[in-house]
């Protein structure tokens, strides 16, 4: 419920922006008209992030993330406004991992070989990885020398694959009620949190967009999730996990539609 | 422009040098000072004399041992690698007050290093030697029958054969020079009823008036390890004879179904046959049933027939912790090894499987936190800890396994739990170790004889 609303906060402030754009439109008379209809691009980037537990108060200490950096391969698109204002949108293949060690406290899991929900304590190192394509949906904002953007809006992603799993090193086991139960010491704890992770996310993005040449933009943005990487009925984790994340993206403009009465042609029929 | 961004990169440099690894993080966490500020009343301890070694703590008493419990106020620090400390139990812990309900009974809390590692830390109080017994002689015919351990306040007999009830013993008893009995003379007897009735007294008090009350216990091995006595013999109600009472000696899951547990001769007595066999019920199917015979309790639960381990409850009362467990046994595999499984109408049906089956015996010395009767099924039970366990496996491909052969199964104790006592004894013997999950070869046979349990 409270994602649907997070959604239709999005959906508002997106419609907001537009109207917003298009009542800017109107009065702005022939100077603001635009030059093309839409443009339609490709995009190769990467991303750097990974799932971080929120409230903040609940990332271990120390907390070392070791980020891994894949391609991501996308296509944009773009629908000018007005000479300032455009909306965008892309859909983007991208895979999102990072490792990381940290010191891990009072952590509930699924102890297979005795079937019963236990907890952890311990020095664990973690691996998270997400195979996931991404719809973002922004407004854009053209500075003066109309090379220079900034976006905002926000994303829908569908994980087609995801992987959590954690291995503590040392440390040991307690009951789900807290009594210790064990050391950890001669084999580590491996615990797989795979099959609890959701399968999509929506969140909000917010970046920066320079134009290197004519065709040629580069792009830095950063997104985070509203949504719990884990499914709703997970009974592990007492706080969320959202996807948090910074992408660098080099796009390249194939080719701009120009509005009809733009076209060089018209007149000849 | 450029500055700033020198900073910013420099800054964010200087935040990722300052991370921790956690592959650096201590290992160690240990106690490096304990204070006494309060002790109760009627107990004096000898506090210039405290030690703390090895995250061990000792207390010498000098008197009081009969005016315990003795609480002391205690103030405790720890290494800068400590990241918190943790009761070993349930019970919250008070670090700055302890209750020693005697002077046997430790303190113990875990000590958590700053990488998560756990350090086991007690607190001890040292006992004034001046009212020992420093020998006890059962003082029985058969010197092989018993054999006696003397252990911080107990004289456990412990009885390496049946000798029946009452038993009666006239123990010669060597004691601390100085120290007198107070409720006893050389020469009286002790007689024990039962195996419920195990445990007398007998307290010495020493030259500077304190008294140590030792108890004499009788720790039993299972009566009926050699398997002679049964019910129902020659019926298809055939049972082992549950003796000294259903729950505390020897079972089998044998009942109105199946009957897979047999007494055979053997030598010039009787030993116990377990063989797998098919049991075809007609709502249920075809069912591999392993025999299975077990120190505890058999009930039968109609609607459990598909979950044998349901019915069986296993673990009787038994105080010690031995070393090994030693049984002479025989193993033939049937010839074809398979497995019940549950058809679309929900029907057991067999279905052929590769490989040859095996017997196995365990065997599992258990600490029962828990409040009256245990129930334990080899599953997790909250307040059972498995304190150490063993285990025999019969390959029935081994065909020499045929031939009766003498097996002693090592008892592997957990160090983790050296703190907590036994309170209850499993062993388990089966014809088809996969048996609950009802795979195994019909016609499988263990044949057991003579358990002995060795301390």
């Amino acid at each position: 419920m409270k994602t649907m609303k997070i959604i239709l906060y999005i959906l508002l402030f997106l419609a907001g922006s537009v109207s917003s754009v298009f009542a800017g439109r109107n009065t702005t008379g022939m100077s603001d008209e635009v030059e093309y209809r839409f443009a339609l691009g490709v995009q190769l980037g990467t991303d750097i992030g990974g799932a971080i537990p929120f409230p903040f108060k609940h990332v271990p200490s120390p907390f070392n993330p070791y980020p891994r950096l894949f391609p991501s391969l996308g296509a944009k698109l773009s629908f000018p406004i007005t000479s300032k204002w455009a909306l965008g949108t892309e859909i983007t293949y991208k895979r999102e991992a990072i490792d990381a060690d940290a010191r891990i406290k009072d952590q509930r899991f699924n102890d297979e070989k005795n079937d019963v929900i236990a907890r952890f304590t311990g020095s664990a190192e973690m691996g998270m990885d997400f195979t996931m394509v991404e719809v973002p949906v922004y407004a854009k904002y053209t500075f003066r020398n109309q090379k220079d953007r900034l976006l905002f809006g926000g994303y829908f992603a569908y994980a087609m694959k995801g992987k959590f799993n954690i291995q503590v090193n040392e440390g040991f086991m307690m009951t789900d009620e807290g009594v210790y139960n064990g050391a950890i010491e001669d084999e580590p704890l491996r615990i797989n949190f795979s099959d609890i992770l959701d399968s999509w996310d929506v969140g909000i993005l917010l970046g920066y967009e320079r134009k290197l040449f004519t065709r040629v933009e580069i792009g830095l943005r950063v997104s985070c999730g509203f949504k719990d990487i884990f499914k709703r009925d997970n009974q592990y984790f007492d706080y969320k996990m959202l996807h948090m994340r910074g992408t660098l993206a080099l796009s390249y403009n194939l080719f701009d539609i120009k509005p009809p009465r733009l076209n060089p042609f018209r007149h000849r029929g | 422009m450029k500055t700033w961004t020198c900073y910013l990169c420099m800054s964010i440099f200087l935040v990722f040098l300052s991370c921790t690894k956690v592959d650096e993080l201590s290992d160690d966490a240990e106690i490096v000072s304990f204070r006494i500020t309060g002790v109760s009343e009627g107990v004096q301890l000898d506090q210039s004399n405290i030690t703390v070694k090895n995250n061990e703590v000792l207390i010498p008493v000098e008197f009081g041992r009969k005016n315990f419990p003795l609480t002391i106020a205690t103030e405790i620090g720890f290494s800068k690698t400590t990241d918190e400390t943790k009761s070993v139990d349930a019970r919250p812990l008070n670090l700055r007050e302890f209750t020693f309900p005697d002077i046997y009974t430790s303190q113990k809390f875990y000590l958590i290093a700053a990488s998560g590692k756990p350090h086991l830390a007690q607190i001890r109080l040292v006992d004034k030697l001046n009212a020992e017994i420093l020998d006890f002689d059962v003082n029985l015919p058969d010197k092989d029958a018993t054999v006696v351990r003397l252990r911080d306040n107990q004289v456990r007999i412990i009885l390496k054969k049946s000798l029946g009830w009452p038993l009666t013993i006239t123990p010669k008893i060597r004691k601390t020079p100085t120290a007198r009995y107070r409720d006893y003379q050389e020469g009286d007897s002790f007689t024990f009823t039962s195996m419920a009735d195990n445990e007398k007294h007998i307290t010495l008090e020493a030259d500077n008036g304190d008294e140590r009350t030792w108890k004499i216990l009788i720790v039993p091995s299972i009566e009926n390890s050699d398997f002679e006595r049964w019910i129902n013999e020659g019926t298809k109600q055939v049972n082992i004879d549950p003796v000294p009472g259903e729950g505390l000696g020897w079972a089998t899951a044998n009942n109105s179904f199946v009957c897979g547990t047999r007494p055979v001769a053997h030598g010039n007595g009787k030993a116990a046959e377990m063989t797998t066999e098919l049991q075809s019920i007609g709502f249920l199917g075809d069912l591999v049933t392993s025999a299975t015979l077990f120190t505890g309790k058999f009930k039968i639960n109609i609607s459990a027939l598909n979950n044998p381990a349901a019915m069986t409850h296993f673990g009787i009362p038994f105080v010690s912790k031995p070393q090994s467990v030693t049984v002479e046994a025989a193993y033939t595999a049937g010839k074809q090894l398979q497995q019940s499984v549950k058809n679309k109408n929900g029907i057991y049906e067999l279905t052929n499987l590769t490989g040859v089956d095996t017997g196995r015996i365990w065997v599992k010395v258990l600490h029962w936190a828990g409040e009256g009767e245990l129930k334990y099924h080899d599953w997790p039970v909250e307040g059972v800890t498995v304190l150490g366990e063993g285990e025999q496996l019969f390959d029935g491909s081994n065909t020499a396994l045929r031939q009766w052969g003498t097996y002693t199964i090592p008892i592997k104790y957990d160090p983790l739990y050296q703190h907590l006592g036994a309170t209850h004894f499993v062993m388990v013997m089966t014809s088809s170790r996969r048996g609950d999950f009802f795979i195994g070869a019909v016609g499988s046979k263990l044949t057991v004889d003579n358990v002995q349990i060795n301390y």
